[in-house]
C-alpha cells in the first residue's frame, strides 16, 4: 500500500579506505584488492580448497569439526563460541555461507581469541574469492592456534599461503608455506604450494 | 424618458403599476431555484469530489511513513555465563519481559526459582531464519547457567541468543511505531470485541448510523455513563485522519458528509483493516501509539493473535479514550473499562459466562514502559551518516528498514552512566571547573569498541545530548598528548626485526634534556616538571611517559617512519613531518585514537570500526551486510611488545590510579595529558574490549588536569562495569615473543641479588644475554619469575 519514494536503489557504500601499502612495511604487503591467481599451473580445484594435511588420505570438503577440543576444563565462553564453529562449520558445509558468516562472527564476539573461528572465517572468505581477507582471518588463526593441539596451525599458515597465492602476493605466499612445514612437513597443502610458488617466481626472474 | 400619456382632459397620467403575474414569480422562482439548485449541486459535486480525492490518497496512497528501526546486538547466553554480572534480567526487563510466578508461560513469559529460569523466547523476526517458538529452561547455580534445555523435550542446547533491543527509529519529526496489518492478521475476537464496543452495526450502515446513535443513546441511559459511542467506525477515522480536536457541528457534519462518501467508495473491510491501522491508542512522551499492532506491543510486548481475552478487551475499552483509560495513568479505571467492554462482550453473546468471568478476575498486567528516548542519540547519529551513504534520508525516515547494529544497550548504559557520574564527581572535587552556563561546562566523551571485530559496542559523543549533539567522540579534534608516544616505541620495535643495534623493551635511553634540530628551527621537548630520571630503560620511559626519552628515541628512529606507522594504524588526520607531532602535538579525534590502539590489541590486524551489522527491508531481504574486516599492518611481535609495555602503565605507571580503582583485569593503557592541561585521555583495553575517553572544555579552556586524574576514573567506573560478565582473559603471547626474565632498571638477565626482576618480552633472538651488571650472583632460571627473592633458586 505504501508506495514511499519510488524506486531506490542503495549506494555502494564507501567503506574505510585502506592507506596505499608502502614497501618495507613488515608483515604481509597487501596491495589492494587484487583477486588475480597465481600464474601457475594449478588445478582450479587446487586453489580453490585447502588440500588434506594427512598425506594419502581423500581430502575432506572442511577442515575437521573442533567440537572434539571440548572437555571439561575448557572455560564456558571458548566451549560456547566451540559450538558456534561448530554450527558455522556445518553451514559452510552446506553452501550456507551468509548464515555461517553471522554464526563464525557471533563465535568471535563471544571468544576473541578462538583460533578456529578466524579458521573458518578464513575458509569463508577464500570460497567467495576475497582472498586478502581469507589471508588476514588465516594470519591470525595460525597465531592462536600455535598453543593448540593437532594441525591447526600448519592448516592456518597453508591456508594463509593459499590466499596470498591467489591474490597474487607470491614471496608472502612462499613465506607461510614454509611456516606451514616447518610446524608439519608431511603439509601436502604447503608442499604443492611451495613448488608453485618457486617455479613462478623462478620464471618471473 | 418614458412617454406620458395624457388623458381626456389633456393632463399626464402616471403610468400605471405593472399587473401581478404568478406565471412570472412562479417562473422566476423556478429560475432562482434552478440556478441556486444548479449552483448547490456543482457546489456540491465538487466538495464531495474533493472529499474523495483527499480520501483517496489518505486511503490508497502514501499514508505512513514506516520509520527504519535501530536494533542493538543480540546476546548470547551459555553454560557458565553469569547471568546477574551480565545483567541478564536488566536485558530481559529491557525487552519486555514479564516475570511471572504461573506454571504456564506465554511467550514473553519467564519465571524465575532459586535454580532455574525458564523463558519464552519470543518470535524474532531474523532475517532467513524460521520463527521457533522456544519455552527454554535454563539450570542456575549461583546465579550461573550450568545448563540450557528445551523445556519440552528435555533436548540440551549450547546457547540461546536473546533478540536484539529497539533502540529507536530513524525519525523525521515524532516518532510513529507502525506496522500495517491485513484483516488476515487480526483475530476476529478482537475485531468483534471492537464492533462490539464502538459500532455493532458496522456492516449494516452506510457510514453514518442515526440507528446506532439511539442504540448507543440507550446503552449509555441504561449504565448511568457512557459506555459506547455514536460515531461509527468509518466516523471515526475519518475523524483520525484529517480533523481536529475542535468539537463543533461544522465539524461533526464534514466528518458524517466524509463517512458517506468513503462508504460509497471503499468496501466495509477496506475501512476496518485501516482503521484497526490507524486508531490512536495512547501516547508515550512524544511517540504517538496507532494502531493495534503497535498498541499490543506497547502495552503488552505481544502481537495481535498473542493477546488473552482480557488483554482484548483491554485494547478495544482504550479506544474511547486512549489516554484517560491507560492502565499507566489509571491502572483502576483501566481495569473499570476493560471489565464493561468484557460485559457488553458477554451481552452480545460472543463470549460465555466463564470466559467473561476468567478474564474479569484477571489483573491488569501490561509490560513496563520503555522510555522513548533513545538511549545511544550520538551512536544513532552516527550510524545515520553510515547509512546516508547508501540510502537516501526519505527511504531510512519511510521504507521501513531494519538496521541490525553493533551496540550493547547494557554497555552503553555504563557508558552514559560513567561519563555522567564521572563528569559529576570531577565538578565536586574540582570546583573551578563549574561553568557558570551549561554550554561552557566541562565535556567528555566514551568509545567503546571490541579490537578483533571492531564492533563499536557503546558511544558517547558529550554530557548532554539535548544541549549539543556535536559527537566529540568522531568530530573533535583535540591533541592527544602522550597518548600518541605508544606509535613511536612501536616503530622502534617493528624496526628491531631487521636493525643491526634494535630497540628492545630493554634497552636503555637517555632521559635528558634534549634538542631536535631541523629545518632551521629547534625543538626542546621538556618532561613533566622539568624532572628527567637520567638512565632509563624504554619500558620505563613508556610506563612513566617521560616526554625527553621519547623525543630521543623517535629522533633514533626517524620522523617518517612515525607518520607512516600512525597512518596504517587508523590516524587519519594530518600528521606533518614535525617533532612535536611524537608528543602528541598533532589534533585527532578519539574515534582515530581508539582504531589506531585497537591494533594492538589485535596482535597487528588493523580492523575496520563499525556500528552496522546489517540492513533488511521490509520484506525480510538482507539488503546489506557489514562482515568483519582486517589486515596486517604491523607485525604482531612488535605490537605485543607495546601492549606488554602498557600493562605496566597500569600496574606501576601513570595509569595505576585504575588498580586503585578496583579495575584489576589484565589490561594495558596510556594516559594523555596536553601541555597546559587542555586534554585529558586515557585510553585502555583488556584483549576483549578497548576503550577511549577524552575530557575538557570544548571551547581549549584549560582543565588543569591529567589523563590519570580527569579521563582515568571515567574509563575505570565503564569497564569495571562493561567486563564484570566476561570472563578474565590475558593478552595472547605470539610464537616470535620470548618472555625473560630481568633486571627492571639495568635490563640484563636476573640474578639472585637483584632486588627486583620482572619477566620482560622481546623478539626471539634479542634477548639479553649478559646477566645485570650491578647485581653480580648467579643468574636465575626463566621459571618462577614472579616469585619472592627469598623463594628464588639459590
Amino acid at each position: 500500500m505504501l508506495s514511499g519514494c519510488g524506486h531506490w536503489s542503495a549506494r555502494p557504500p564507501q567503506r574505510e579506505k585502506w592507506p596505499p601499502p608502502s614497501e618495507g612495511e613488515t608483515g604481509q604487503r597487501l596491495r589492494g584488492a587484487a583477486k588475480g591467481r597465481s600464474g601457475s599451473t594449478s588445478s582450479d580445484d587446487a586453489s580453490k580448497v585447502p588440500e588434506n594435511t594427512d598425506p594419502g588420505r581423500p581430502f575432506p570438503p572442511v577442515a575437521p569439526s573442533p567440537l572434539a577440543t571440548i572437555d571439561a576444563a575448557t572455560p564456558p565462553q571458548v566451549a560456547a563460541a566451540t559450538r558456534l564453529v561448530h554450527e558455522g562449520r556445518a553451514q559452510l558445509a552446506d553452501g550456507r555461507d551468509d548464515v555461517a558468516l553471522e554464526t563464525l562472527e557471533r563465535a568471535i564476539s563471544v571468544d576473541p581469541s578462538n583460533a578456529y573461528a578466524y579458521y573458518f572465517l578464513a575458509e569463508l572468505h577464500f570460497r567467495q574469492d576475497s582472498y586478502e581477507q581469507a589471508a588476514a582471518f588465516a594470519d591470525r588463526a595460525a597465531l592462536l592456534s600455535a598453543r593448540l593441539q593437532g594441525t591447526w596451525l600448519t592448516r592456518s599458515y597453508a591456508l594463509q599461503g593459499q590466499a596470498l597465492e591467489a591474490a597474487g602476493h607470491l614471496a608472502d605466499a612462499r613465506s607461510a608455506y614454509e611456516r606451514a612445514l616447518r610446524a608439519d612437513r608431511r603439509n601436502q597443502t604447503a608442499q604443492a604450494g611451495l613448488a608453485r610458488v618457486d617455479k613462478s617466481l623462478g620464471n618471473h626472474r | 424618458m418614458a412617454a406620458t400619456r395624457r388623458g381626456k382632459r389633456g393632463r399626464k397620467r402616471k403610468p400605471a403599476p405593472p399587473r401581478f403575474s404568478l406565471r412570472r414569480l412562479l417562473l422566476a422562482t423556478a429560475l432562482i431555484g434552478l440556478v441556486a439548485g444548479g449552483c448547490g449541486i456543482a457546489i456540491g459535486w465538487l466538495y464531495v469530489g474533493q472529499l474523495e480525492a483527499v480520501i483517496a490518497e489518505k486511503l490508497s496512497g502514501h499514508r505512513w511513513a514506516f520509520p527504519s528501526r535501530v536494533y542493538s546486538d543480540g546476546f548470547l547466553i551459555y553454560p557458565g555465563l553469569d547471568l546477574t554480572a551480565a545483567a541478564v534480567p536488566e536485558r530481559l526487563q529491557r525487552l519486555g519481559y514479564r516475570e511471572v510466578s504461573a506454571t504456564t508461560l506465554r511467550k514473553g513469559d519467564f519465571r524465575r526459582t532459586r535454580t532455574t529460569l525458564t523463558l519464552f523466547l519470543r518470535d524474532f523476526p531474523y532475517p532467513g531464519e524460521p520463527a521457533e517458538n522456544h519455552l527454554l529452561e535454563l539450570r542456575l547455580h549461583d546465579d550461573t547457567v550450568t545448563r540450557i534445555e528445551d523445556a519440552r523435550t528435555g533436548r540440551e542446547l549450547f546457547s540461546l541468543l536473546l533478540e536484539p533491543e529497539l533502540v529507536t527509529g530513524l525519525y523525521r519529526n515524532t516518532w510513529e511505531e507502525r506496522r500495517e496489518v491485513s484483516l488476515a492478521e487480526v483475530p476476529p475476537r478482537l475485531i468483534q470485541a471492537i464492533l462490539t464496543t464502538e459500532d455493532q452495526r458496522f456492516f449494516s450502515h452506510h457510514g453514518v448510523d442515526p440507528i446506532g446513535i439511539l442504540r448507543a443513546m440507550w446503552v449509555n441511559l441504561r449504565h448511568g455513563r457512557i459506555v459506547q459511542g455514536g460515531s461509527t467506525l468509518t466516523q471515526q477515522l475519518m475523524k483520525n485522519f484529517f480533523l481536529t480536536e475542535r468539537r463543533t457541528w461544522n465539524r461533526k457534519f464534514v466528518e458524517a458528509a466524509m463517512a458517506l462518501v468513503a462508504e460509497r467508495r471503499y468496501s466495509k473491510n477496506e475501512i476496518l483493516q485501516n482503521y484497526l491501522n490507524e486508531i490512536y491508542l495512547g501516547q508515550n512522551g512524544l511517540q504517538g501509539i496507532f494502531g493495534i499492532w503497535e498498541a499490543s506491543q506497547f502495552y503488552f510486548a505481544r502481537t495481535p493473535s498473542e493477546l488473552s481475552l482480557a488483554e482484548t478487551a483491554m485494547l478495544a475499552g482504550l479506544i474511547r479514550a486512549p489516554n484517560a483509560y491507560s492502565p499507566y495513568r489509571d491502572p483502576k479505571r483501566a481495569r473499570q473499562r476493560r471489565n464493561t467492554v468484557l460485559a457488553l462482550l458477554l451481552e452480545a453473546g460472543v463470549i460465555t459466562l466463564a470466559e467473561h468471568d476468567e478474564a474479569a478476575n484477571e489483573p491488569l498486567r501490561v509490560v513496563r514502559v520503555r522510555g522513548s528516548r533513545n538511549g545511544a542519540p550520538y551512536f544513532v547519529d552516527y550510524l545515520r551518516e553510515e547509512l546516508v551513504e547508501s540510502y537516501p534520508p526519505e527511504v531510512l525516515t519511510s521504507e521501513g528498514l531494519r538496521v541490525f547494529t553493533t551496540l550493547d544497550m547494557q554497555l552503553q548504559r555504563y557508558a552514559n552512566a560513567a561519563v555522567a557520574e564521572g563528569l559529576a564527581e570531577l565538578e565536586r572535587r574540582y570546583p573551578s571547573l563549574k561553568a557558570s552556563r551549561p554550554e561552557n561546562a566541562v565535556q567528555a566523551c566514551l568509545i567503546a569498541i571490541q579490537p578483533q571485530t571492531g564492533e563499536i559496542k557503546a558511544m558517547v559523543g558529550g554530557r548532554d545530548y539535548g544541549r549539543s549533539q556535536f559527537n566529540r567522540a568522531i568530530n573533535a579534534l583535540r591533541q592527544p598528548g602522550s597518548v600518541f608516544k605508544p606509535f613511536v616505541y612501536l616503530t622502534a620495535f617493528e624496526q628491531a626485526a631487521t636493525a643491526e643495534n634494535p630497540v628492545t623493551p630493554a634497552t636503555i635511553l637517555t632521559d635528558e634534556p634534549f634538542e631536535w634540530r631541523y629545518d632551521s628551527r629547534t625543538w626542546r621537548p621538556a618532561n613533566y616538571r622539568d624532572r628527567y630520571l637520567g638512565r632509563v630503560t624504554a619500558r620505563q620511559a613508556l610506563e612513566l611517559s617521560l616526554n625527553s626519552a621519547t623525543a630521543r628515541l623517535a629522533h633514533r628512529v626517524g620522523l617518517d617512519p612515525i607518520r607512516k606507522l600512525a597512518h596504517r594504524m587508523g590516524i587519519s588526520s594530518d600528521l606533518p613531518p614535525l617533532p612535536s607531532i611524537v608528543l602528541g602535538a598533532q589534533e585527532v579525534s578519539p574515534f582515530e585514537i581508539a582504531r589506531a590502539y585497537a591494533v594492538l590489541a589485535n596482535q597487528g590486524l588493523r580492523t575496520v570500526p563499525r556500528a552496522t551489522r546489517k540492513v533488511v527491508d521490509r520484506n525480510g531481504h538482507v539488503i546489506e551486510r557489514h562482515p568483519v574486516e582486517m589486515r596486517r599492518v604491523t607485525s604482531p611481535e612488535a605490537a605485543y611488545l607495546v601492549t606488554h609495555i602498557l600493562e605496566g602503565v597500569l600496574d606501576q605507571g601513570t595509569g595505576r590510579a585504575a588498580r586503585q580503582l578496583g579495575f584489576d583485569r589484565p589490561a594495558a593503557g596510556k594516559t594523555g595529558t596536553t601541555n597546559e592541561a587542555r586534554d585529558a585521555w586515557f585510553v585502555g583495553f583488556t584483549p576483549d574490549l578497548l576503550t577511549v575517553v577524552w575530557v575538557g572544555f570544548d571551547e581549549g579552556k584549560r582543565l588543569g588536569l591529567t589523563g590519570s586524574v580527569a579521563a582515568l576514573p571515567i574509563w575505570a567506573r565503564f569497564m569495571k562495569a562493561a567486563t564484570a560478565g566476561s570472563p578474565v582473559a590475558s593478552f595472547v603471547t605470539p610464537p616470535g615473543v620470548a618472555s625473560v626474565r630481568i633486571d627492571p632498571y639495568t635490563g640484563g638477565l636476573a640474578t639472585e641479588n637483584c632486588p627486583d626482576v620482572i619477566e620482560e618480552a622481546f623478539w626471539k633472538g634479542q634477548e639479553p644475554t649478559l646477566p645485570c651488571p650491578v647485581h653480580r650472583g648467579r643468574i636465575l632460571s626463566q621459571a618462577n619469575a614472579h616469585a619472592a627473592p627469598s623463594e628464588r633458586d639459590r
